[in-house]
């Protein structure tokens, strides 16, 4: 469903990545692996379309999207893609179900539609007593829920997820997997996700590890 | 003092260059105006009125320079945080460095108005000096007020939210003081007012300096208000975002706003004013060109606003646009959010202006100036706004830059 073919990136001199090639199928669950500085969040903003590649191609669906114009990128992002970073990255001025609810008003969906919605999201994902309250007053694992509840709300095709337990305690980075890999499971999304913790790895079910750019290994769990 | 300007970057040099240049201005133009004050010639006297009503803006620029330059100057005040200096030696250094500035501004005007008026009157110079000097001390303390650099190097705004119950205090303080003398010179309470005419004029100076500011930052309340009622009520996600933003932090929007209000009320009120006397149009004309230019001057500060909220916004917008959200609706965002806060503080602040002129002359205000006066109230809140949401639409460029995804990678 998703490919990506000889990507290479860099950040003046320094090469993030070096011509690096993957393909995620449809509900796969891909862990991208490696040390600090090893391009993995660099490949992932790629394949997520939020940066371009110098050169190599981002194929969805037998399509290219790293030539695409930027409204054109934009809109594939915001109706086929959900991104969850290491701190949640919620507004913290609108509540939990607001945030949750922005991505669909965003997509003129009624406002009425998209938090009932919110409300249903928050429920699956255990949070629904937090739907009040704003992002301030959250635990980190609770706000890390919200933010999964976030992007899987406008049903996207591929969630990528940005260290997303980095921030959190085991218990809470247990929390969080679960959440995440089950509703993604239940509604066959794809998940890519950037680790350095094998833990959390050992979810997904496929890993492959990236040194200074480019693929070191790839393994099944 | 040393050690806070070295390593000093372009935009800190054209920064201290604005503060003493606007401190040479504002010296230049109070001089003037009080060489001017002649109590037998009313024509004279508005003119300077309108000179100090320039001063006003060009004070506020001042203001707003130093606040930007808080922005510029945080890793250098985080590093001076490293080396052991508390937020106390923080706040002084910026201090002393916003008096400098304003005193060596303030000395060159006050040069080139005694070389201008070598025959006029010289008595004020040297209190003018002063308290330029002083307010560049205090602009530059509370310019750092809100940045607080840890010794860490990570640095932070601190935010004032929601209103305050003293706002509202202040306004009722500055009221007693403006009616107190009032009622006593009418006998209501059997005590002339201390020190006769002198003590009435200088109660009432004072306190309509208090309302002033009082109402200013009661502004707070009336934009929490609005936009909490416009989240509640909006369609659009654009509204949501921006209603729910300004209604998080609205004495922001207050102290950014209060320029405008402060022009839109005095316009309103000149414009009342204009409707029922036909003669001195010369100071009127001036007294509108002092009210173009605080309007344009408030623009300073509603674009210093608008790049700390790009700051504080920048990580939860990154990661919005990085979901999708395209750069044109958090655009939008920043327009809303200028129209949700101008707009109640606008129409208010041109009502009350207007009221100001008229409930005072009661009887004597004639039924057909009304008219004018109405149509003028008008025009002045929607050149308010509009100032206010062309700010926002000007703001895009710093918008572009905030949405850059390394925002995320900290």
């Amino acid at each position: 469903m998703l490919e990506a073919r000889g990507l290479v990136k860099s950040y003046g001199k320094a090469l993030a990545l070096t011509g690096v090639s993957l393909e995620i199928a449809e509900g796969e669950i891909l862990a991208i692996t490696g040390p600090s500085g090893s391009g993995k969040s660099t490949l992932l903003h790629c394949l997520a379309g939020i940066i371009r590649p110098e050169s190599g191609e981002v194929v969805l669906d037998g399509k290219r999207i790293d030539t695409l114009a930027e409204a054109e990128l934009t809109r594939l992002r915001r109706e086929n893609f959900g991104v969850v970073f290491q701190f949640g990255e919620l507004v913290p001025e609108l509540t939990a179900a607001e945030n949750v609810a922005l991505p669909m008003l965003f997509n003129r969906r009624d406002r009425q539609a998209s938090m009932s919605v919110a409300a249903d999201w928050l429920d699956r994902l255990g949070v629904s007593d937090c739907a009040g309250q704003r992002p301030g007053e959250l635990s980190g694992g609770q706000l890390q829920r919200v933010a999964v509840a976030r992007a899987l709300a406008t049903e996207p095709r591929v969630i990528f997820a940005d260290e997303p337990t980095g921030a959190l305690d085991t218990l809470g980075g247990e929390q969080v997997m679960s959440a995440l890999l089950g509703a993604a499971r239940a509604s066959n999304t794809a998940v890519v996700l950037v680790t350095h913790d094998n833990r959390v790895a050992a979810y997904a079910d496929r890993e492959i590890t990236l040194r200074d750019g480019a693929v070191l290994t790839g393994v099944t769990p | 003092m040393r050690m806070l300007n070295r390593g000093r970057s372009r935009t800190e040099r054209v920064r201290a260059l604005l503060v003493a240049a606007g401190a040479g201005a504002a010296t230049l133009l109070i001089c003037t105006a009080v060489s001017l004050v002649d109590t037998r010639n009313e024509g004279s006297s508005l003119t300077a009125l309108a000179l100090t009503l320039l001063a006003l803006p060009v004070a506020g620029l001042v203001h707003q320079a130093n606040r930007l330059a808080s922005a510029t100057r945080e890793r250098r005040l985080a590093g001076l945080r490293l080396a052991g200096a508390t937020p106390r030696d923080v706040r002084l250094l910026s201090a002393l460095e916003g008096g400098w500035l304003a005193l060596s501004g303030s000395l060159a005007g006050a040069l080139i108005y005694l070389i201008t008026h070598l025959s006029g009157p010289m008595v004020q110079v040297p209190v003018v000096l002063i308290l330029v000097t002083l307010s560049g001390v205090v602009s530059g303390a509370r310019a750092g007020r809100h940045v607080i650099s840890s010794p860490l190097g990570l640095v932070r705004r601190s935010r004032l939210r929601g209103p305050r119950k003293t706002d509202l205090l202040l306004t009722v303080a500055g009221v007693g003081l403006v009616v107190l003398p009032l009622l006593m010179t009418k006998g209501y309470f059997r005590i002339p007012v201390p020190f006769g005419g002198y003590g009435l004029a200088v109660s009432m100076a004072a306190g309509l300096v208090l309302v002033l500011f009082g109402v200013t930052l009661a502004t707070t309340w009336l934009i929490r208000l609005y936009a909490r009622r416009a989240g509640r009520r909006a369609r659009s996600p654009e509204m949501l975002l921006a209603a729910r933003l300004v209604e998080a932090d609205p004495r922001a929007w207050a102290r950014a706003l209060s320029v405008v209000s402060l022009t839109v009320f005095f316009a309103a009120a000149a414009g009342a004013q204009q409707a029922g006397v036909g003669a001195y149009w010369h100071a009127h004309a001036l007294v509108d060109l002092a009210l173009l230019v605080a309007l344009v001057t408030s623009a300073v500060a509603l674009v210093v606003h608008q790049a700390e909220e790009l700051i504080d916004h920048q990580r939860s917008f990154a990661a919005l646009a990085a979901s999708g959200v395209p750069e044109r609706a958090l655009g939008a965002v920043l327009v809303r959010q200028a129209f949700v806060a101008a707009l109640p503080v606008c129409a208010v602040a041109a009502l009350v202006g207007t009221l100001a002129v008229i409930l005072p002359l009661g009887d004597i205000y004639q039924v057909r100036w009304l008219g004018w006066a109405g149509a003028r109230a008008v025009a002045v809140a929607g050149i308010g706004v509009l100032a206010a949401v062309l700010v926002a639409l000007a703001a895009r460029p710093l918008l572009r830059g905030a949405l850059r995804l390394d925002k995320l990678r900290a």
